[in-house]
Parts: structure tokens; C-alpha cells; sequence
């Protein structure tokens, strides 16, 4: 019923910066393999944040780690290609994935609590990016550091630097990890649900940090989130994934305002909206989700014979 | 969190208590840290502070009872042995052997231990299994018997007590720093590592390590306290140093050959072992649950 969507989004013009064609993924296991990631195909142009929503489980977080290619080594990628600057990026050698890391791609992670390393000081920890990619000198890199954290809006820059992870707060930390993300100026991030670890308040302050900086550095984001009102906020275009699959994709207000398929309008329904705060919230509903994953099921069996979208 | 991140420089006000505080803040870190201290500076400044020559031997003042009895010879403050030499200057030069065998076993057994530990955690797979089956198969054998064994191969004397006990110890460390090694990998600022393209190895010695490093701390004081039992019982079987050397173990081995003229000529070694051991069990002991939330962080 939406299968026509999924290219609807319409290629852009000046050629994407990330294409993603017809990914299929699969985690090797003891007997057989379990499908992960089934036909997933999205482009994100230069200066594009892109959602990528779905509940959990869906896949969203697989997709990440394939771009940045840190995917478990038992995840095998069975089909399709990851495109990063026009060349394929799924077989890299280490050696030219190191080297596209940083300058090329960057993460902001879900969790700054445990993503900054315990045993060094901040400055330390951005500084060390820049000596690797930029090849600066510790006094250049030290400078470099303080605008950074200046441009992230954290006080006293020259303390932070000083300061070891578990002297900062949750938000803090993640201002730290959003400016090393963009310290090499890479064209592509990917930030897996940035904000779901925050607090409430902080969320806010966060999301348009990442916001501005990306507006600033001119940097394409896959932002993952499971929220569409995080998306309706800061997303130019959406991939809707549900059972690693691509259901639904276009523009954020098409969705937003006229969903198509029927997993994007029960995301909306379980979504709180500000323009209408009276609505109560319906999870999505159990019959829909059991229908989904029958047809992907069915897919694996007889792959091709039923569009991905098809509802 | 949302308050924390108020304050100037989203400062922690409890996070401010630094590692080494709180290890301040252990009585059995200081305690032990103390006794230790207490034979360091002893052994170190041996040659300034001992009162007379360790193997000096003085046929006329065989025997000297320690302070505590009224028989005491004035400058013998602990007594003097079957050869008329001075106890004090021996537990002295005595303690300067053991710390050295400590320190310099403890640490081959550690570095041995941690590179192996390290790889085996790290790199997992073929790597892993072959280490790990090594670490087995190597405990397999009992301690003293197979230190007992490779002295006698490699033939008295310090160095081969040294090496008998890395030999023989490393898998200690191994267990522990790769299970350490594993729980690290799993942590998210590895991942983070990894986009900001370092390498394998870049990651292994340059984020993991630093963060297997209080645990080694641990380990290695540990270490130190069973060097200093292995040791002695070496020196007691004769297998270490010659005997005129004046180690604990020689001395108690000596010493229970006259042990009902001159009781004070086996315990006083017995006594110095036992407080170093002690001290230094205490000292690993502290010291892990002071750095346990540094290390499970
Ligand atoms: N290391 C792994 N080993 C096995 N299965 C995994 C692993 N990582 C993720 N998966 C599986 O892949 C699917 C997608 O996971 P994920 O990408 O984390 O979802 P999301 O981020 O959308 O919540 C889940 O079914 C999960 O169980
Ligand atoms: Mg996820």
C-alpha cells in the first residue's frame, strides 16, 4: 500500500553524500543467520539532517554502526552497498576506514556517560582527534580544544579541559562528545539517539546544540531517534524502519502531516504533539506490530517477492 | 543531573573526591602503606642505619640475648646469632632481599602476565583460546613444587628465585587482566575510539591499559607479598641465597637449629615476614575496594 513512497522521497540533485542501496544484514549464528537489516535503502544529501525512526529493535542502531563500519563481527553484510563520498564503503581495508574516520564521519553516542574514556582529562581527549587527523601540535590542538568546547556553549572551557569524564554531568559530557564529533569538520554524523540518556531539560538544550552546530559546520546528520517529535524538530527528511525495514520515507512535514503508511500514522498516534496536547497516546497497537512481522518473515522466505513496503 | 549541569563547569561537588583520597581514607591502605614504608626506608638506607656488619662474625659474643632480657649486650638491640653477628643488621639487610625480590618478581610476573592478559581479552579468538589453555595447563602444576624444581635446574641464587616466581605467577595476572581486558572492550568510549579511527593496537595500549591499570596496582602488591613468602621459604630449603647472605628465610632455617638456647634467632624473622606479608595484603586489599568504583566505571 506504500511501496511507491519509498522512492517518492525523489533523488536530490547534487548527488547524495550517503546512499545507501538495497542493504540486507544478517547476524551469524550457531545454526543459521537471523535477518537484521532487510533491502534498506536511504540517501542523505550534503547539509541534510535525516531521521531515521523506529521503535527498538529495529534496526536503526545497526545502520549507524554499518556506516561507521563497527558493526559485530558477526554481522554480515549479505547484500547491497554503503556509498560514502561516491565509493563503496562496506569492505573497506583498516587502514582507509581509520582514515575516513574523523575528517569523514563522526558519532555523537547515546550514551555520554560511558563514552568518554575514564582515564584521561578532556582536553586530553579532543586534543588527541586533532593531533591524529589534523596533525596539529599539542599547542595548537590545546587551542583548538577551547573552541571547541566554547563553541558547544560550555563554561569555563579552560577548567573543563582540565577535567576528568566523571567530573562532569551527563549533559556536559555529551557537549564534549558533540564537539569531538565535529572536530575534524567531518560531512557525515551519525548521532544514535543523543539525547535518550539526558534528562528531560537538558534533551532540549542538547538537541539544539547539535542543531546549530550542524547548521555551522554545514555537516550531514543521521540522527536515530524512536521519537518523531524529535525528528519534526530538527529532521529536513525521515526513514520510518520497523523489523529492519524501510517502510515509509519522504519529506518530514509529508510524513508528519499525511503519513501514509500504517506503522508511520501508529507512531504518530503514540507521538505527544504540541500542537495538539490534549490527545491521549495510543502505543502502537499489538495487531499491527504481529503484522509487520509476519510480512517480514515472509519476506525472508521468498525475498523480492513481496515489496518492502508492502502492506 | 539537570542541577549538576548548573554549576560552573557542570562540576560533580561528590566526583571532586579524587582516587588518591580516598585511598587516604582506607585504614587498611594506610596501614599496610605504613609497614611497608617502615621496611622500604629500612632496606633502602640498610648501609646507614644497620649498627654493625650483617655477616660479621664475633666468636665472643655468641648467643646475646635481645633488649628485653637483663643479659642484653649494649649496641646488640635484637641480639646476636650462634656467630656472635647482630640480629638487627641481618633483619635489616634481610629485609632489603626481600623487597628486591618483591618488587623486581612481582613486576616480571606482572609484565608477563598483563601482555598476555591483554592480547587474550583484546583479541579474542584463536588468540584467546591458545593463551587461555596455556594459563590452564600452567596451573595445573603445584607452586612451590615447580619453583622448588626450576631452582634446582637454573641453580641457586637470587636471579633464579626471581625468575622461578614470574615463571610460575604470571598466570595470576593473566586471568585477571584479560577477564579486566574483556569488560573494558565492551565499553562504549572503546566504540567512540574506533570512530575516531584509532587503531587496534592504538586502542588496546592507549585506552584500555590506562584503564587496567588500578587493577594492576592491585594485583601487583599482591604479588609482592607472596614473593616475599616464596622467597623465604626458598632461602629456608637453602635453595636461594648461600647462607651467610643474610635472608629471613636463612636466618629462620638457622635459627631452629638453636631454638632452645636462643628462641629470639627464629622468631625475629618469622615476626618480619609475617608483618610484611600481612602489610602487604592489607595494602592490596584497600587498595581494591579504594579503586573499585574508579575501575567498574
Ligand atoms: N551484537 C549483536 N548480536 C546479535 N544481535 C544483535 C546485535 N546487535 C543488535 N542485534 C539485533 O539487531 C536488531 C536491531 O538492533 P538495533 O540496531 O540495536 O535496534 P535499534 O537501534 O533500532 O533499537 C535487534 O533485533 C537486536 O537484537
Ligand atoms: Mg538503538
Amino acid at each position: 500500500m506504500s511501496g511507491a513512497q519509498i522512492t517518492s522521497a525523489g533523488m536530490p540533485s547534487n548527488g547524495p553524500i550517503l546512499s545507501v542501496r538495497n542493504l540486507h544484514l544478517a547476524i551469524a549464528g550457531r545454526h543459521r543467520d537471523t535477518p537484521i537489516l532487510r533491502d534498506v535503502s536511504l540517501d542523505i544529501v550534503p547539509g541534510e539532517v535525516h531521521g531515521l525512526v523506529g521503535e527498538s529493535g529495529a534496526g536503526k542502531t545497526m545502520i549507524g554502526k554499518v556506516i561507521l563500519g563497527i558493526q559485530p563481527s558477526r554481522a554480515r553484510i549479505t547484500g547491497g552497498s554503503v556509498r560514502f563520498d561516491g565509493r563503496d564503503i562496506t569492505h573497506l581495508p583498516e587502514r582507509e576506514r581509520r582514515s575516513l574516520m574523523g575528517r569523514g564521519l563522526g558519532l555523537i553516542p547515546q550514551d555520554p556517560m560511558t563514552s568518554l574514556n575514564p582515564a584521561y582529562r578532556i582536553g586530553g581527549q579532543i586534543a588527541d582527534v586533532l593531533r591524529l587527523h589534523l596533525g596539529m601540535d599539542r599547542a595548537a590542538a590545546r587551542a583548538r580544544a577551547l573552541e571547541l568546547l566554547d563553541d558547544v556553549h560550555i563554561r569555563e572551557p579552560a577548567r573543563v579541559l582540565r577535567q576528568y569524564p566523571h567530573e562532569l554531568s551527563g549533559g556536559m559530557r555529551q557537549r564534549v562528545l558533540i564537539a569531538i564529533a565535529f572536530a575534524c569538520r567531518p560531512k557525515l554524523i551519525v548521532a544514535d539517539e543523543p539525547t535518550t540518556a539526558l534528562d528531560v531539560t537538558v534533551q532540549r538544550q542538547v538537541l539544539a546544540l547539535i542543531k546549530e552546530m550542524q547548521a555551522q559546520e554545514g555537516a550531514s546528520i543521521l540522527f536515530v531517534t524512536h521519537d518523531l517529535g524529535v525528528v519534526a524538530k530538527i529532521c529536513d527528511r525521515v526513514t520510518v524502519l520497523h523489523g529492519g525495514r524501510v517502510l515509509e520515507a519522504g519529506d518530514t512535514r509529508r510524513i508528519v502531516e499525511a503519513p501514509q503508511h500504517d506503522y508511520t500514522k501508529a507512531l504518530m498516534a503514540a507521538t505527544p504533539r504540541h500542537d495538539r496536547p490534549g490527545d491521549l497516546l495510543q502505543p502502537v497497537p499489538e495487531a499491527l506490530t504481529a503484522r509487520l512481522n509476519a510480512e517480514a518473515l515472509a519476506y525472508d522466505a521468498a525475498p523480492g517477492a513481496m515489496g518492502a513496503g508492502h502492506g | 543531573m539537570a542541577d549538576a549541569a548548573a554549576l560552573p563547569g557542570g562540576l560533580l561537588p561528590r566526583a571532586r573526591e579524587s582516587a588518591v583520597r580516598r585511598m587516604l581514607a582506607n585504614r587498611r591502605v594506610v596501614l599496610g602503606g605504613a609497614v611497608l614504608l617502615f621496611f622500604a626506608l629500612a632496606a633502602v638506607f640498610a648501609p646507614l642505619i644497620a649498627p654493625h656488619d650483617p655477616v660479621e662474625q664475633d666468636l665472643l659474643l655468641q648467643y646475646a640475648p635481645p633488649f628485653w632480657s637483663d643479659k642484653a649486650e649494649p649496641g646488640y638491640l635484637f641480639g646476636t646469632d650462634n656467630l656472635g653477628r647482630d640480629i638487627l643488621s641481618r633483619l635489616i639487610y634481610g629485609a632489603q632481599i626481600a623487597l628486591f625480590v618483591a618488587v623486581t618478581a612481582a613486576a616480571a610476573a606482572g609484565l608477563l602476565g598483563t601482555v598476555l592478559g591483554l592480547l587474550a581479552g583484546y583479541l579474542g579468538g584463536w588468540v584467546d583460546a591458545v593463551i587461555s589453555r596455556l594459563v590452564e595447563i600452567w596451573m595445573a602444576f603445584p607452586a612451590v613444587l615447580l619453583s622448588i624444581v626450576l631452582v634446582a635446574v637454573m641453580g641457586t641464587g637470587l636471579h633464579s628465585v626471581i625468575i622461578a616466581i614470574a615463571v610460575i605467577d604470571w598466570t595470576r595476572f593473566c586471568r585477571v587482566v584479560r577477564a579486566e581486558t574483556m569488560a573494558q572492550k565492551q565499553q562504549d568510549y572503546v566504540a567512540s575510539a574506533v570512530t575516531v579511527g584509532l587503531g587496534r593496537m592504538g586502542i588496546l595500549w592507549r585506552e584500555i591499559l590506562p584503564n587496567v591499570l588500578p587493577l594492576l596496582l592491585v594485583l601487583f602488591t599482591l604479588e609482592m607479598g607472596i614473593a616475599v613468602i616464596v622467597e623465604a621459604i626458598l632461602s629456608y630449603v637453602n635453595l636461594s641465597l648461600a647462607s651467610d647472605f643474610p635472608t629471613w628465610g636463612t636466618m629462620i632455617a638457622d635459627g631452629r637449629k638453636y631454638v632452645n638456647q636462643a628462641p629470639w634467632l627464629m622468631i625475629l624473622p618469622i615476626v618480619c615476614v609475617i608483618a610484611l606479608v600481612l602489610a602487604l595484603n592489607a595494602l592490596g586489599d584497600g587498595l581494591k575496594d579504594a579503586l573499585d568504583p574508579v575501575m567498574r566505571k
